[in-house]
């Protein structure tokens, strides 16, 4: 393939592939009260790689808001960076990524959010909470808390489920990010690991 | 190389990310200017910085960084082309090697970074070999309404480094942030008007 091709090829928007596995309607009802709660809480910008415990969340943005209010990266590193740089020119972003998106990100938490005080939120979804998951979501659920400890990011838990409980760790974790200028995590658990920890 | 690129950022107004330490250190020693974000970690992020900043800034936005940077932050090359506003220029200078750490060779073959530039969605997508080339580039770039990537071959630069800049991170976005300010009558943007991007 040549160069000339290559970029050809970038101008051409793929078209999107038929859906083998459509987000049920009440995910995406899900999804948009999820939206509108990151947009109460101030949020104008919001950037993430898909995860499956956000997926309604993620399908609304990708489908009502991309482009706008939304979106995507590639790797939870450049969405924090490109988050940081929103903020730069004045503008609130929010950064959601799954629990093992943490371990990708944080030289870019470090080294770039933290050292230059930038303030920044980050939506955590706690796949493996509880140790109630998948194995390969157990070991970083299981250790998240103290790895964001260590990492000195203050964080706080949300019931994914209600809407209402996240916009409001959200609102509280914005003004936190702002007051202190650094980055704060709302780790939000899925409905049904909650349920799984508090067996009826 | 850097001078030229300073600059020609200057006389547009612009804003500009250097990363890494290196080019940081090469660039605050030629002009100590508040416009330019001076990153001294987090490799791989200057450019999806420097795009989110576009995003909402209003004004004509370099990021430039070395070879081991972007080799580092290649995943990131669509996120930038999508998201960055033009005049919106990556600028990557390319001397093969890891400078600061004693020249070992970075593994980046001759076309990756203008192959993979083109792909992502940048254009222009410039090879230069001189300051010619250089300069022309540079004054299209910054008043065109154009998302460009300059791949810049330089030489090993066997000077000692200047000193490290006299700033600690904390104190580079205030100052960046003010020098940055909308001019007046600007109106600032808080939620992004159009795309580039479409949504298949």
């Amino acid at each position: 393939m040549t160069l000339e091709s290559d970029q050809a090829m970038s101008t051409v928007t793929r078209p999107v592939a038929e859906r083998s596995r459509p987000a049920a309607s009440a995910e995406l009802a899900h999804g948009d009260a999820l939206v509108a709660a990151i947009v109460e809480a101030g949020f104008r910008f919001v950037t993430g790689v898909p995860d499956s415990a956000l997926a309604g969340m993620c399908s609304a943005l990708d489908r009502q808001h991309r482009g706008q209010l939304f979106l995507p990266g590639t790797r939870e590193d450049n969405c924090v960076a490109l988050a940081a740089g929103a903020q730069l020119a004045g503008t609130t972003p929010m950064v959601f990524m799954k629990s093992a998106g943490l371990g990708t990100c944080v030289d870019a938490l470090t080294s770039l959010v933290e050292v230059y005080r930038i303030p920044l939120v980050l939506l955590i979804s706690w796949a493996g909470y509880a140790g109630r998951d998948v194995p390969h979501h157990n070991v970083i659920g299981e250790v998240l808390e103290p790895v964001l400890e260590a990492l000195r990011i203050p964080a706080r838990p949300a019931r994914l489920g209600d809407p209402a409980d996240v916009a409001r760790a959200l609102r509280a974790a914005r003004e936190a990010a702002e007051r202190d200028r650094t980055v704060v995590a709302v780790l939000g658990i899925p409905a049904d690991l909650l349920e799984a920890a508090d067996p009826a | 190389m850097l001078r030229a690129i300073l600059a020609a950022v200057r006389s547009a107004s612009g804003a500009m990310f250097v990363g890494n330490g290196a080019n940081a250190r090469v660039a605050h020693a030629l002009d100590d200017a508040p416009w330019v974000f001076y990153m001294m970690g987090s490799m791989g992020m200057c450019a999806p910085l420097a795009a989110g900043f576009s995003r909402f800034a209003g004004r004509p936005v370099v990021a430039v960084e070395g070879d081991g940077n972007a080799v580092m932050g290649l995943s990131g090359l669509p996120v930038v082309a999508a998201a960055a506003r033009p005049p919106f220029l990556h600028i990557v200078l390319d001397n093969g090697t890891y400078e600061t750490t004693g020249g070992q060779r970075v593994l980046a073959p001759d076309l990756l970074f203008v192959r993979a530039a083109g792909g992502a969605g940048y254009d222009p997508v410039r090879d230069i070999a001189g300051m010619e080339e250089l300069a022309d580039a540079l004054e299209r770039g910054l008043v065109a309404e154009q998302v460009g990537f300059l791949r810049v071959r330089i030489e090993p630069d066997t000077a000692p480094l200047p000193p490290r800049v006299r700033y600690s991170p904390e104190q580079i976005p205030p100052r960046f942030i003010a020098a940055c300010r909308p001019r007046d009558g600007a109106s600032r943007t808080t939620i992004a008007g159009g795309d580039r991007e479409h949504d298949g």
